[in-house]
């Protein structure tokens, strides 16, 4: 072994403080020398030791497998953050393509009343009618108007925000996770594992069941389409409910004929998330 | 990088992700997410921050895609770059250093590593492994302590009862020495 003798190197401020932001990070007072020996050496390479310290331990590093929920919401929160991020989605044919979604905040909607202190039972519900409102497409209808789309993280932080795992139904295997921010009004999908749809036959059906509203009436989140061509990519959906949603219990996906419908038969059940029956 | 070994280079995916190409997001999720995570663990104290740490640096990453240069170094060592700034973030702002994993008394030295267990290619990381070898053991220690376990300059004198000072040398030193050994190098190499 080799020992370089380097009791001669000498190490500027600058380097001394380049190689501690690499290796242990500043203080405020000492990034802020930093950014002013800087700007006296503009052509010292801000990046060098930090890309030195990177290269040392990624060389060194054995990788461990992203856990799977961690990597759907990676996944989910790159489709919501950045608007050219195409989720396996395409437009029905006919449908103008439609500009990417601006990520703004939103105006929480104005103060619903207070749900009813008694909770109502919820047994498996049957007949399903929207209660009011034109079905369309529901990917479609919030961006023509504009409504902008909340990052995952901000609606499943906001008070009252549910998160609930997908469970499959009817055969179909799939996983994933719904949000939704009462707040908000928003919610987003995410889903593996759902077969391609049949443009302009069928769609995949949101519906949410509000526990202050008549459970024989889920509220209609819109439809959307899966295509494809990302067969391994999950489905990143946003969405938001037709009509207020207090305290949603229950998230359902059915297949229904392309444009969704006003009352499900529920023969095509796809995968229900929420409290448990 | 070298083809020693073989094995066949990922094509270069950070520029498509910059452009918002479908599928490149995905696609650097499946190539950087091990590497992310293994880092978030080692440097965070619980795994629920490791997962917090890791959805922040993919997002520092999307915001960031636009900055890489190949010619430079190479992808993998700019992910790590990213990962390691926001966790060195993180941890200075809560005030602590993360060791969340307990990591062996000494770093596997690679000559049984499989080819397909390492992020880089073999050939690299033995490079870079006999650049570390080079430095003067205090100097290593103290480098290894820092880069691998996050530890700060006084956490390390604490450990190894060294002043604080000459830790902060050796570390600086040893950093300067390095980056002397690897420049040459054509696969990240710093000038």
């Amino acid at each position: 072994m080799s020992w370089s003798d380097d009791d001669d190197i000498e190490v500027s401020r600058l380097e001394e403080l380049l190689i501690d932001e690499a290796l242990v990070g500043l203080s405020s007072a000492e990034h802020d020398e930093l950014e002013r020996l800087l700007a006296e050496n503009p052509q010292v390479d801000r990046q060098g030791f930090g890309l030195l310290a990177a290269r040392i331990h990624v060389a060194d590093l054995r990788p461990e497998p992203l856990p799977a929920g961690l990597r759907l919401q990676i996944a989910a929160d790159a489709a919501a953050r950045v608007p050219r991020v195409a989720s396996p989605i395409v437009n029905s044919p006919g449908r103008s393509a439609m500009p990417a979604p601006p990520i703004l905040p939103l105006t929480a909607p104005a103060d619903l009343p207070a749900p009813p202190a008694h909770r109502p039972t919820y047994p498996l519900w049957l007949g399903w009618v929207v209660a009011a409102g034109l079905l369309v497409g529901f990917f479609i209808a919030p961006h023509r108007a504009g409504r902008p789309v909340m990052p995952e993280h901000v609606l499943a932080s906001t008070e009252q925000s549910v998160r609930w795992d997908w469970q499959p139904t009817n055969g179909i295997a799939c996983d994933g996770y719904v949000v939704f921010s009462p707040k908000y009004q928003q919610g987003i999908l995410v889903i593996n594992g759902l077969p391609p749809t049949e443009q302009g036959q069928w769609q995949y059906q949101i519906w949410i069941i509000d526990k202050t509203r008549d459970e024989r009436h889920p509220v209609d989140a819109g439809v959307f389409d899966v295509c494809a061509e990302h067969p391994n990519e999950p489905c990143v959906v946003p969405f938001h409910a037709k009509l207020p949603i207090r305290q949603p219990v229950k998230f359902a996906l059915t297949k229904e004929p392309h444009g969704g419908v006003v009352v499900s038969s529920q023969d095509e059940l796809v995968a229900v998330a929420g409290i448990a029956e | 990088m070298s083809q020693a070994t073989g094995e066949t280079e990922f094509e270069p995916v950070l520029h498509r992700v910059a452009q918002g190409e479908a599928g490149a997001f995905q696609e650097a999720i499946d190539r950087f997410g091990p590497l992310v995570w293994s880092l978030a663990r080692r440097m965070s104290p619980t795994p629920s921050d490791a997962e917090d740490a890791a959805q922040e640096i993919f997002v520092d990453l999307w915001q960031s895609a636009a900055r890489y240069d190949s010619a430079i170094a190479s992808e993998a060592t700019f992910v790590g770059l990213i990962a390691r700034r926001r966790l060195i973030d993180r941890a200075r702002k809560m005030g602590r250093r993360p060791q969340s994993v307990a990591l062996p008394e000494e770093l596997p030295q690679g000559t049984t590593d499989e080819p397909g267990d390492r992020l880089e290619v073999h050939d690299e990381a033995a490079h870079v492994r006999q650049a570390m070898q080079d430095l003067k053991p205090a100097q290593q220690e103290v480098l290894k302590l820092s880069i691998f376990q996050g530890m700060t300059h006084e956490q390390i004198a604490a450990k190894t009862g060294m002043p604080l000072g000459t830790v902060k040398t050796h570390a600086r030193r040893g950093m300067m020495k390095l980056r002397e050994m690897l420049a040459a190098s054509s696969s990240g190499g710093v000038s």
